[in-house]
C-alpha cells in the first residue's frame, strides 16, 4: 500500500480500533470519489471515523445532526437581507464544506434527506434561483442506524444508489475494545495531524481513473450484475449505476493497492460494501442480509471466459 | 430462501399455483363431493386474501392437522359408496387443497406442482375430448408458467415463454416417441356408473307417455368403414332388443338378461355362422354411460382385444364389459342377413309372444279380423303395413300424450307419432296375431362426414321392429318407413322439413340457414372426428399395424430392437439437452494453462478454487503446498494475472513467449507436485 495510505491507516487506526477493513474501505470511497454510508447501531464509532477522515485528508468538516424537524434551508443556508446594502446575501450553510457528516440521516424527513442527497449528485445547490457550487473535493458521509430502530424514516432504493459504498463498523474484538478501555477512551487525544493534504486528494482521484480495467474484469462485474438481474432471489437487481460504481471502487482499492490495473480481487474486495445496500429489500428480513452479495460473488466465477 | 421459506402476501407463484390447482379440480366436478368442491374453494379464498394481506398469518399446522383428519374420517365414511377411484380422486383434491393452505416452504410448491400435473392426468380419466385436451394443455402451460415464475421470479415475460416453449419443444419429440411405442394398458380401475349421467338411448320405451320427444345434436359415434359404406336405408345400427312388454312400456327381458349373465360366466359364446360378404368398420362411440355398442346386424366384434371386451348376445346386442364413461374405439364385422338366425327359436317365440291380458279391446277385436282374412303371416303383416300405408298416419315429433290403451289411441283416433310408437304397435298387434315381434331400438341412418365415415347423431335415434314369420329366424319390419319413407331415406331433418315441423327444433335451426356456421361446425366435426381416431384410437391394433409398417414383420428379436431403439433415440434426446454445451468460443491458452495449474493444485491438496479469484486462490493455496511447487504456482499465477488483467501487452510474439513459459511452469509443476507425494 501506498506509503501515505498506510500512515492514514495507521493513524486513524488508532482511534477505531481493529477496523482496518472498515478504515480502507472509507477511504477508497474517498479517492473514488464517491460517497459513504456507515450503518450501525449507535456509538459504534461512526461519528469518530468520519471526524479522523476529514482529519487525515485536512478536509473542512461540518456536521449536521440530522432530526425530524431539520428543514432542507438548516443545510443549504438562507438569504439574509442586509440592511445596509439593502440587498438579499446569501449565507451559506454548513454544507459548503468539503466533508460533510449527515449523523443520522434517517432520522430526518424525506424532504431534508433528498435535499442532501440532490446536492450529492449535483455537486452544487440551488438557492431561490441562484445556483451555488459545492466545494472540490465534496464528500458527504452519512452516518444511519438500522432502520429497524423507532423514529426512522429509512432511505428509499433510489437514495442509496446514490451512496457509493455502505459499511458497517460492528462491535469490536475484545483485546480491541480491551486497548480502547486502556488508552482511556478520551476525545480529547482525538486531534489527528493532516496526512493527505486536499489537493493530493484530488490528484489521486485523477490517478484512479487512470488505473487499466481490463475486458475480463468489465465482463466479471457484467457477469456478477446480469447474475443479480437473471436469477430472481435478489428484491432488487443492481443497475447499470450498480455497476459504474462497481468499477471505480475496484479501480480505487487497486490503486489504494499500488496497481495500476484491476484485478478479480479489488472486485470481490470492494463487492459488499458496494452492492449489499443496493441488493437488499429493505422488508427485508436484517438478520438475513448479510448473505446475498456474498451469495452473488460464490455464484459467479471470475475466472469463465 | 436459504431456509426455503416463501413469502406469504404479494407471492405471485402461490396464487397462481392456488388458482390452477383450484380450477384443475372443478374442472373434475363430476367424481367430487361437494364439501370437497367447498373445500376447494375455500383454500382458494384463503390464498387469494394471503396474497392481498388480508391477513397476514396462514392457520397454523394444528388447525391443518385437525382439518386433515376429520376429511379423512369423512372420506372413509364416503368411499362405500364413492368406489376407489372416486375416492382416490377425492382424497387427492383434499390433499392438495390442505397443502395449499400450509404452503410456505419451497417443498410445498413443488409438491403442489407435481399434484397438479397429476391431477391432469386424472382429467383425462373423464374427459378426452379435444377441447378438454387444449383446456388441459393450456392448464398445463399456466402450470409450468407458475413454476417458472416461482424459481425466477424477476424474469421478464418473453424470457419466461422463451424458457417453457423451449423445453416444450424439447420435450415433445419424447412424448411422441412414448405415445406411439409404449403399450396401451387398459384402465385399472372399474368406473363406478351410478353417479354419471346418461345420455342417449333409454333402456325403457313408454310412447304413449311421451309427448314431446327430446331432441339433441348430440355425437354419438363414428363409423370409419375399409370397404364399401351401406346405404342409408340399410343402416340400422342397433343398440338394444326390447323384448319384455306390459302394454305400455318395452324393456329388455329379464329372463334374456339372466341367461346372458348365465353364458357370461361360462363364457358359453354365440358364434352364428355367417358366410356372406361383410362390412368391416371401426366405431368411435362417445361417453354414453352405458354398455351398450352400436353395430349394424349381424355384428361379431373384429379384433382379439375387441372379442375379450365386448361380449356378443344372441339377441345380437354388443355389450361392453364396462359402461361407455369416455370414448370407446372398437372393431366390428357386420355380415348384413335376413332373416337373422335365431339361435334358440323355442325360447325366443315363447318370450315375444307374451302380451298383457287387458285393455287395447278395440285393437284385439281389429287384429283378430284382420289375421281371419290373412292366415298367412307373411300376408298379415303386409296388411298390417298396408294399414300403416293408407290410414291417415302423421310422423311428428310432438304427438299427443297417449296414456290409457295406447294402441288403440295410436291405431284408431290419434294416428300421429314418431318411430317407437309405429313400432311399439306394430310388435303388440303382431303378438296379438300370434307372430313373435319386438321392438328393437338404435340409430338410423347417420350422416357422411367424410367418404367412408359416418357421423350419428342423437337425433337419428330410431326404433323398428323384428318378428318371426318363418322359422328361419327374425325379420325386420319398419313401420316408419311406411308412414314417413323420407325419414328412412332422407333423414330427419329432411322428414321433418317436409311437415313443417322443422321450425320449433332449435337444433336444426343453424343447419343450412347460414354458410360459414356450417362450414364452422363441420370443420370442427372433421377436427373432432380426427382426433378421435388418429389420437384417442391409437390403440394396440394401430400400434401393431405401425410396428409392422416398420419392421416389416414382427419378431421378437425386431420388437426388442425397436423398444431398445426408442430408449437410446429418448436417452441420446435427453443427454443432447442436458450435456452441459462446450463453448464454441475456444479457451484462450493462458486460462487453459491456468486452469490445469489449478485442476493440479486442487487434486494435490484438496482445495477446490470455489469461484475464487487467482490470488485469492493462490494465497489459500499457499499454505498447503511445499515450497518448489508454491514456486511454479506463484509464478503460473502471476503470469495469469498479467496477462488477463494487466495493460494489453498487444505484440503476438510476447503473448506467445509468455504462453510457453505457462506452460514450462506447468509441467513443472506437476512434476514436483509428484515429487511431493
Amino acid at each position: 500500500m501506498n506509503a501515505r495510505f498506510h500512515a492514514v491507516v495507521k493513524a486513524l487506526g488508532q482511534h477505531i480500533i481493529g477496523k482496518q477493513e472498515q478504515i480502507k474501505l472509507a477511504i477508497t470511497c474517498l479517492i473514488a470519489n464517491g460517497h459513504l454510508l456507515i450503518e450501525d447501531l449507535p456509538g459504534m464509532g461512526k461519528t469518530t471515523l468520519s471526524h479522523g477522515l476529514a482529519n487525515a485528508f485536512g478536509l473542512d468538516f461540518s456536521r449536521i445532526q440530522f432530526t425530524s424537524d431539520l428543514l432542507p434551508a438548516d443545510m443549504l443556508g438562507v438569504n439574509i437581507f442586509d440592511s445596509q446594502r439593502h440587498e438579499f446575501s446569501f449565507k451559506p450553510g454548513p454544507l459548503f464544506n468539503q466533508l460533510v457528516l449527515a449523523d443520522e440521516i434517517n432520522r430526518a424527513s424525506p424532504k431534508t434527506q433528498s435535499a442532501l442527497l440532490e446536492a450529492m449528485e449535483e455537486h452544487q445547490i440551488s438557492v431561490d434561483g441562484t445556483t451555488y457550487s459545492l466545494p472540490d473535493p465534496f464528500f458527504v458521509i452519512g452516518t444511519q442506524n438500522p432502520s429497524y430502530q423507532s423514529g426512522t424514516y429509512p432511505l428509499p432504493e433510489s437514495q442509496l444508489d446514490r451512496f457509493l459504498m455502505r459499511i458497517s463498523l460492528g462491535y469490536p474484538s475484545w483485546d480491541a475494545e480491551k486497548a480502547m478501555l486502556q488508552a482511556g477512551g478520551n476525545r480529547q487525544s482525538f486531534a489527528m495531524n493532516e496526512v493527505i493534504s486536499s489537493a493530493d486528494l484530488l490528484a489521486y482521484q485523477q490517478d484512479v481513473n487512470r488505473v487499466h480495467c481490463s475486458d475480463n474484469v468489465i465482463s466479471y462485474i457484467l457477469r456478477l450484475v446480469t447474475q443479480s438481474r437473471e436469477e430472481g432471489i435478489y428484491p432488487n437487481p443492481l443497475s447499470p449505476r450498480a455497476s459504474k460504481a462497481l468499477l471505480q471502487s475496484a479501480k480505487a482499492w487497486a490503486y489504494l493497492h499500488e496497481r495500476d490495473f484491476v484485478v478479480p480481487e479489488d472486485v470481490q474486495a470492494v463487492f459488499v460494501a458496494v452492492a449489499e445496500h443496493r441488493l437488499r429489500s429493505e422488508r427485508d428480513d436484517p438478520q438475513e442480509q448479510k448473505v446475498l452479495s456474498e451469495r452473488l460473488l460464490e455464484s459467479v466465477d471470475p475466472l469463465a471466459a | 430462501m436459504t431456509a426455503g421459506r416463501l413469502p406469504i402476501a404479494g407471492h405471485t407463484a402461490s396464487l397462481c399455483i392456488a388458482v390452477l390447482i383450484s380450477v384443475l379440480s372443478l374442472s373434475l366436478l363430476e367424481p367430487l363431493m361437494v364439501w370437497v368442491i367447498l373445500l376447494t374453494l375455500c383454500t382458494l379464498f384463503v390464498r387469494i386474501s394471503l396474497y392481498l394481506g388480508w391477513y397476514q398469518n396462514a392457520p397454523n399446522q394444528r388447525t391443518i392437522n385437525l382439518l386433515a383428519v376429520l376429511s379423512s374420517l369423512a372420506l372413509a365414511w364416503f368411499s362405500l359408496n364413492l368406489g376407489l377411484l372416486f375416492s382416490m380422486i377425492n382424497l387427492l383434491v383434499v390433499a392438495c387443497s390442505l397443502k395449499l393452505i400450509t404452503l410456505s416452504k419451497r417443498r410445498d410448491f413443488l409438491q403442489l406442482f407435481a399434484c397438479g400435473l397429476f391431477l391432469i392426468g386424472v382429467g383425462f380419466i373423464f374427459q378426452q375430448g379435444i377441447l378438454s385436451a387444449l383446456f388441459y394443455f393450456a392448464t398445463l402451460l399456466f402450470l409450468l408458467f407458475a413454476l417458472i415464475s416461482f424459481y425466477s421470479p424477476q424474469l421478464y415475460w418473453k424470457k419466461r415463454t422463451k424458457v417453457i416453449s423451449y423445453q416444450l419443444l424439447q420435450a415433445s419429440p419424447i412424448a411422441i416417441i412414448l405415445f406411439l411405442l409404449l403399450p396401451h394398458l387398459g384402465p385399472l380401475w372399474k368406473m363406478p356408473t351410478s353417479q354419471s349421467t346418461k345420455t342417449g338411448l333409454s333402456e325403457r320405451v313408454t310412447p304413449g307417455d311421451i309427448a314431446n320427444l327430446s331432441q339433441s345434436d348430440e355425437l354419438v359415434f363414428h363409423a370409419t368403414f375399409e370397404g364399401r359404406v351401406p346405404v342409408r336405408s340399410e343402416r340400422y345400427w342397433r343398440a338394444m332388443t326390447l323384448e319384455e312388454f306390459d302394454g305400455k312400456t318395452w324393456q329388455i327381458s329379464p329372463h334374456r338378461e339372466r341367461f346372458r349373465q348365465r353364458n357370461q360366466r361360462v363364457n358359453n359364446r354365440f358364434l352364428p355362422a355367417l358366410l356372406t360378404s361383410s362390412y368391416d368398420y371401426q366405431i368411435i362411440a362417445e361417453a354414453s354411460g352405458r354398455p351398450w355398442l352400436y353395430a349394424i346386424d349381424i355384428a361379431v366384434p373384429a379384433t382379439s382385444t375387441d372379442k375379450n371386451q365386448i361380449w356378443s348376445s344372441r339377441d345380437y346386442q354388443l355389450i361392453a364389459n364396462q359402461p361407455l364413461m369416455s370414448k370407446r374405439a372398437y372393431n366390428v364385422r357386420s355380415f348384413p342377413l335376413s332373416p337373422l338366425p335365431s339361435p334358440n327359436l323355442d325360447l325366443e317365440r315363447q318370450l315375444n309372444l307374451m302380451v298383457p291380458k287387458k285393455g287395447n279391446e278395440r285393437t284385439i277385436s281389429w287384429v283378430a279380423d284382420l289375421r281371419s282374412t290373412y292366415p298367412d303371416n307373411q300376408q298379415f303383416i303386409e296388411a298390417v303395413l298396408a294399414y300403416f300405408g293408407q290410414q291417415p298416419f302423421i310422423y311428428t315429433l310432438s304427438p299427443p300424450p297417449m296414456r290409457e290403451n295406447f294402441a288403440d289411441t295410436f291405431l284408431f283416433d290419434e294416428r300421429a307419432g314418431f318411430c317407437s310408437h309405429y313400432a311399439s304397435a306394430m310388435a303388440y298387434v303382431l303378438r296379438l296375431a300370434g307372430i313373435p315381434a319386438r321392438m328393437v331400438t338404435g340409430y338410423q341412418g347417420g350422416e357422411r362426414l367424410k367418404d367412408k365415415v359416418i357421423s350419428v347423431y342423437q337425433y337419428d335415434a330410431h326404433a323398428w321392429v323384428e318378428a318371426i314369420v318363418s322359422d328361419e329366424g327374425w325379420t325386420r319390419f319398419d313401420p316408419t318407413a311406411v308412414v314417413a319413407p323420407s325419414r328412412i331415406n332422407a333423414g330427419l331433418r329432411n322428414t321433418l322439413d317436409a311437415t313443417g315441423e322443422l321450425a320449433q327444433y332449435t337444433l336444426f335451426s343453424d343447419f343450412g340457414k347460414t354458410g360459414v356456421v356450417r362450414e364452422i361446425s363441420l370443420m370442427f366435426a372433421n377436427l373432432n372426428y380426427f382426433w378421435s381416431r388418429w389420437v384417442l384410437g391409437f390403440d394396440n391394433r394401430q400400434q401393431q399395424n405401425l410396428f409392422t409398417l416398420l419392421l416389416g414383420n414382427i419378431t421378437p428379436l425386431n420388437m426388442t430392437l425397436l423398444i431398445l431403439g426408442c430408449l437410446v433415440a429418448i436417452s441420446c434426446l435427453l443427454a443432447l439437452y442436458f450435456i452441459p454445451r462446450w463453448s464454441s468460443k475456444t479457451i484462450d491458452p493462458c486460462t487453459r494453462y491456468y486452469l490445469k495449474a489449478v485442476s493440479l493444485v486442487s487434486s494435490a491438496t484438496g482445495i477446490e478454487r470455489h469461484n475464487q479469484p487467482p490470488l485469492a486462490f493462490l494465497a489459500q493455496a499457499e499454505k498447503h503446498l511445499t515450497a518448489p511447487a508454491n514456486l511454479h504456482f506463484r509464478v503460473v499465477t502471476h503470469c495469469f494475472v498479467a496477462q488477463q488483467y494487466q495493460a494489453a501487452a498487444t505484440k503476438d510474439k510476447t503473448r506467445k513467449r509468455e504462453h510457453l513459459k505457462m506452460r514450462k511452469e506447468v509441467n513443472t509443476l506437476q512434476r514436483k507436485l509428484k515429487n511431493q507425494w
